[in-house]
């Protein structure tokens, strides 16, 4: 069903290439004053995303992961440094000519009630994508249906407003939304933090296999370690606006090197409050146990 | 500063442009139409020399040269400020617009700090009471008024007051303004009196200046209320304001600095359009009231073919257009944290 | 022992554009004691957010209502009618799903922790501020930073932990926290934790805790409540119900809990559940149930005690009642 048949080769051509970028915000200095200053929430970043790569950003609240989507979705124009998106680069596009690259990415937001707008129905939501194809109608009916299916969700949920889903249902309307065009990249930030872990498992087993039959660029934003080893194979940890730990998910899972992964990996141990019986796990985590506190 | 550079720049470029597409159009169809302001410039002449006059007079006004010239020239004319010699009046048409326009803005004023308050609070209480008789009430109330015509609205209130003997008529009792030495100096008499402190003239502006403006307010309070009442309903259902709510914010605070709070850019935005489109009324308005305003020169321009004056009256009104648009860009700008422009 | 919140029979439906009732919540009792960390967690769309909002009294107009609730004794809902007089931040403060859309996006946090401690407690602004400053470094946030900015201009899970500071200033005693730690990372989470641990130590703070993170829920809770479809599955100690699930859908749930370290296949009972409105007769997991038998599909299996303390709403169970 998706793309059927077409010929992605699994080339290691750069899909997302960020070169020495530095982004961040203007805000208003102390209380309520009108002078601006910037504040970078991401610094010097060099990072290269190749075609058919999956790829985790992990890293703790407020370190930049979200700045870094924004930067490469062309929504936020870095101060410095050059962004290339699909062989683009995508702010030297003017502005109202970058919706055809970014129409490529597809893109699942953080906060799944605040992206939805209130006063669209699902359907109009579903359609957005593809409004810039030419596909005909019944077409783009029949993928919007094919997508909600794959998460799990009724078609009756298609005249819902937003506000008539609950939050888990919000969060499968914007995944179906992001892989309903077919995109080249997909972004997923938290893409399952409103999930119970049931359905978060379904989309875990359908990202996989999106991915796996299209061949596409995956970047996953998570603070979730264990779902982050299903659905990247490489990772890179950011720690206040850097990049300071980069390399295979498993390995860094296992010989965490940064302060912050150490810290992300132990904490999820702890967490885990002698349950590792369950999921009969315990040989392994215990020896990421032993592992971290060398 | 919500509002950068960038974004006036570009807004002021706009509002040239589109100032001077005004301008063109609206010389080439007044001086297109039927009617000779030549003739009217050399006063109807008659006889044997009358054609000569009328020549001498077409060289004066520039008529008699290529009509791109003409346009040209006007335009030229138009961005100094300077407009020419008014045909009816012989003074500076600039002059003139700035008397009228002082004078209408001065009536909008006084109609919208009335109409927004006044309507956002009926629409606020509709939108708390909803379903109730209340509600029904100011919703087929504000329905009324603000599809009341405002020229019959306006005549309606002149009668009834002319004949219980109140004077409503011109801007000021000419006769108290001599006595007390009352100096126009901005031409918003409210402001002037104020700032002379004379206070007598200055609730004689007041109460001559309140009837026409409450005419001009019916169709902003009834648009505030309708639109602060459908805004408010969202609103009260957002989730800020429902957790708000379950935190105990007390209701006075959720009603008005959650919910009214973000009512607040639409009802900007809607008052802007709003009071554009009043000129209109509160021009009509004038004219029944007999207030020297913008509204009674229209009328006299064109009764007269004084073309200079219209057009200087079409670019005045295109300019207070564009104005109340950029404003209410700006104002809903500041209101909103997120908005930038 | 006190209870802080108790439901019976607590139906909760939503009416949609032609006035039917689509039922979100099917019948609930629920029992907690003050003090109590009770974990809710379960399918997504099977009406714990719904349950949320009815206890912290923000339920929508078009929300219809049955049953009972009581918060500390105060009737808050009695059929048709809820009133939440003096309940809601007094009683009860909530914590929304959506951080990002439960912050106010016109003021900044100072003033609106200002509103809410002046209408709680008549606060001055001074007042407010020190206030703020300590429950905002209580969630983990940095006050200097924060407390002059607007909601737009902090990261998801910033948001997140300034609702929950927000939700804390109240004071109140039964915290409702629909899913306070989804944006947020292991380490804050266990932070948030101990947080919510030491308040219940300290002044009795009575927690109902939506989450979909149950190895957070079973470093946290007391007790812990399976929603499907409306219902309760399940409900019975953490450590218990999480060892040794008895309910299919809970065992399921245990099943696909992802560990860092292993990567086996995640497997799911394939089907959907019933949507809202769809008639309930048989039990809602019927479909996806690897145990079903005939009696499931006729008759909807009530809730009722296994075995310990633990109640199950199951037919391989439940003949026993
Ligand atoms: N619109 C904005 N204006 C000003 N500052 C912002 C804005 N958005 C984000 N920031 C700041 O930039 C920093 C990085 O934010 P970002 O959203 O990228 O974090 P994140 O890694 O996605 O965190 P989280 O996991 O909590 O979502 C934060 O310190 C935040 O306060
Ligand atoms: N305001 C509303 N109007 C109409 N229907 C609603 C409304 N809110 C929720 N629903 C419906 O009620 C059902 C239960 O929703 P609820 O938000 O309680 O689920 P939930 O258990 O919190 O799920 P999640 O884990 O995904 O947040 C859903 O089917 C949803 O469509
Ligand atoms: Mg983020
Ligand atoms: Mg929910």
């Amino acid at each position: 069903m998706w793309r059927a048949g077409s010929t992605v080769t699994a080339s290691s051509k750069p899909v997302i290439e960020l070169k020495n970028v530095t982004a961040g915000y203007y805000t208003a200095e102390g209380f309520k004053t009108l002078k601006k200053v910037f504040k970078p929430a991401i610094t010097k970043i060099d990072l290269k995303v190749n075609d058919g790569e999956r790829l985790a950003i992990i890293g703790e609240s407020g370190s930049g992961k979200t700045t870094l989507l924004r930067v490469i979705l062309g929504l936020l124009p870095p101060l410095r440094g050059d962004v290339v998106v699909l062989g683009e680069q995508i702010y030297r596009v003017p502005a109202r000519l970058r919706w055809r690259i970014t129409r490529q990415i597809g893109y699942v937001p953080q906060d799944p009630a605040k992206s939805l707008n209130p006063r669209l129905r699902v359907a109009e939501v579903m359609a957005e994508p593809l409004a810039r194809t030419d596909l005909s109608e019944k077409e783009k009916a029949e993928r919007i249906r094919d997508a909600l299916r794959i998460v799990q969700l009724h078609e009756s949920i298609l005249d819902y407003y937003p506000s008539q889903l609950s939050g888990g249902m919000m969060q499968r309307v914007l995944i179906a939304r992001a892989i309903v065009h077919d995109p080249e990249i997909l972004l997923l930030d938290e893409p399952t933090s409103a999930l119970d872990v049931s359905i978060q498992a379904q989309i875990i087993n359908l990202l996989c296999s999106i991915h796996e039959k299209l061949e596409l660029a995956m970047v996953t934003v998570t603070h979730d370690l264990p779902v982050a080893q299903y659905l990247a194979d490489q990772a890179v940890i950011l720690y206040r606006g850097t990049i300071v730990e980069k390399g295979p998910m498993e390995e860094i899972i296992a010989h965490p090197r940064s302060e912050h992964a150490r810290l992300l990996v132990t904490s999820y141990l702890s967490g885990l409050n002698g349950l590792d019986r369950i999921n009969r796990a315990e040989g392994v985590s215990a020896g990421i146990k032993r592992e971290t506190q060398r | 500063m919500p509002v950068s550079l960038n974004y006036l720049v570009r807004r002021v470029g706009w509002s040239i442009a589109t100032i001077a597409g005004v301008v063109i159009l609206s010389y080439l169809v007044l001086v297109l139409s039927p009617g000779d302001p030549a003739v009217k410039w050399a006063g109807n002449p008659r006889g044997p020399g009358a054609a000569k006059a009328i020549e001498n007079a077409r060289k004066e006004l520039g008529l008699d040269q290529p009509l791109y010239l003409q346009v040209l020239n006007f335009l030229r004319m138009a961005f100094t400020g300077d407009l020419g010699i008014s045909i009816a009046y012989k003074k500076p048409v600039s002059e003139i617009l700035w008397r009228g326009l002082a004078a209408t803005l001065e009536l909008l004023a006084l109609a919208y700090a009335i109409a927004i308050p006044l309507g956002a609070f009926i629409g606020v209480m509709a939108s708390l009471r909803r379903g109730t008789w209340l509600d029904g009430f100011i919703q087929s109330a504000s329905l009324v008024l603000a599809n009341t015509p405002t020229f019959w609205l306006g005549i309606a209130i002149f009668m009834v007051l002319s004949t219980s003997g109140v004077t409503a008529y011109g801007r000021v009792d000419t006769r108290l303004a001599l006595a007390t030495g009352f100096r126009s100096i901005t031409g918003l008499y409210l402001l002037d009196a104020l700032v002379q402190l004379n206070f007598p003239v200055f609730l004689d502006v007041l109460a001559r200046t309140f009837p026409p403006a409450l005419a001009v307010a019916a169709y902003p309070v009834g648009v505030c209320a309708r639109v602060t009442r459908a805004l408010m309903a969202d609103a009260l259902l957002e989730g800020f304001v429902q957790s708000a709510v379950a935190w105990g914010v007390s209701r006075r605070a959720v009603v008005w600095r959650y919910a009214f709070r973000a009512t607040l850019a639409g009802l900007v935005q809607v008052s802007g359009l709003a009071f554009a489109y009043s000129l209109v009324d509160a021009m009509v308005v004038e004219y029944v009231f007999g207030r020297d305003g913008l509204g009674r020169f229209l009328f006299d321009s064109v009764n007269t073919s004084d073309f200079r004056l219209a057009t200087g009256l079409i670019i005045v009104v295109a300019l207070f257009y564009v104005l109340a648009n950029t404003l209410a860009d700006i104002v809903q700008a500041l209101v909103d944290p997120r908005v930038k422009l | 022992m006190v209870l802080a919140v108790k439901s019976e029979g607590l139906k909760i439906g939503y009416l949609d554009e032609q006035d039917n009732v689509l039922w979100a919540v099917k019948g609930v009792n629920l029992e907690v004691s003050e003090g109590e960390i009770y974990c809710i967690v379960g399918e997504s769309g099977s009406g714990k957010s719904t349950v949320a909002l009815a206890i912290s009294g923000i339920l929508p107009p078009h929300a219809v209502t049955e049953g009972e609730l009581y918060v500390y004794g105060n009737l808050v809902i009695r059929g048709e009618s809820r009133s939440y007089e003096k309940i809601r931040g007094r009683l009860v403060t909530y914590i929304p799903q959506s951080p990002g859309t439960g912050l106010n996006p016109y003021l900044t946090l100072g003033d609106q922790f200002y509103h809410v401690l002046k209408s709680l407690r008549g606060s001055t602004r001074k007042e407010a501020k020190a206030e703020a400053k300590k429950y905002l470094e209580m969630a983990g946030l940095d006050p200097a930073s924060t407390l002059d900015r607007y909601p737009h201009e902090l990261s998801g899970g910033m948001q997140q932990r300034a609702a929950i500071a927000l939700a804390l200033s109240t004071g109140a005693r039964v915290l409702v926290a629909d899913e306070p730690t989804s944006s947020l990372d292991a380490h804050l989470r266990l932070q948030i934790a101990n947080l919510l641990l030491r308040l219940r130590e300290e002044v009795k703070l009575t927690v109902i805790f939506i989450t979909h993170d149950l190895l957070l829920a079973s470093r946290v809770g007391d007790r812990v409540a399976v929603m499907y479809a409306g219902s309760l599955a399940e409900v019975g100690k953490l450590r218990e119900v999480l060892l040794k699930p008895l309910h299919p859908y809970t065992s399921m749930l245990v099943d696909v809990i992802p560990t860092l370290g292993v990567k086996k296949q995640l497997k799911c009972y394939s089907g959907e559940p019933p949507r809202p409105g769809s008639n309930d007769e048989g039990c809602p997991f019927f479909d996806r149930c690897p145990y079903r038998f005939s009696k499931c599909a006729a008759e909807k299996p009530r809730l009722s005690l296994a075995e310990g303390d633990r109640y199950v709403a199951c037919w391989l169970y439940g003949n026993r009642e």
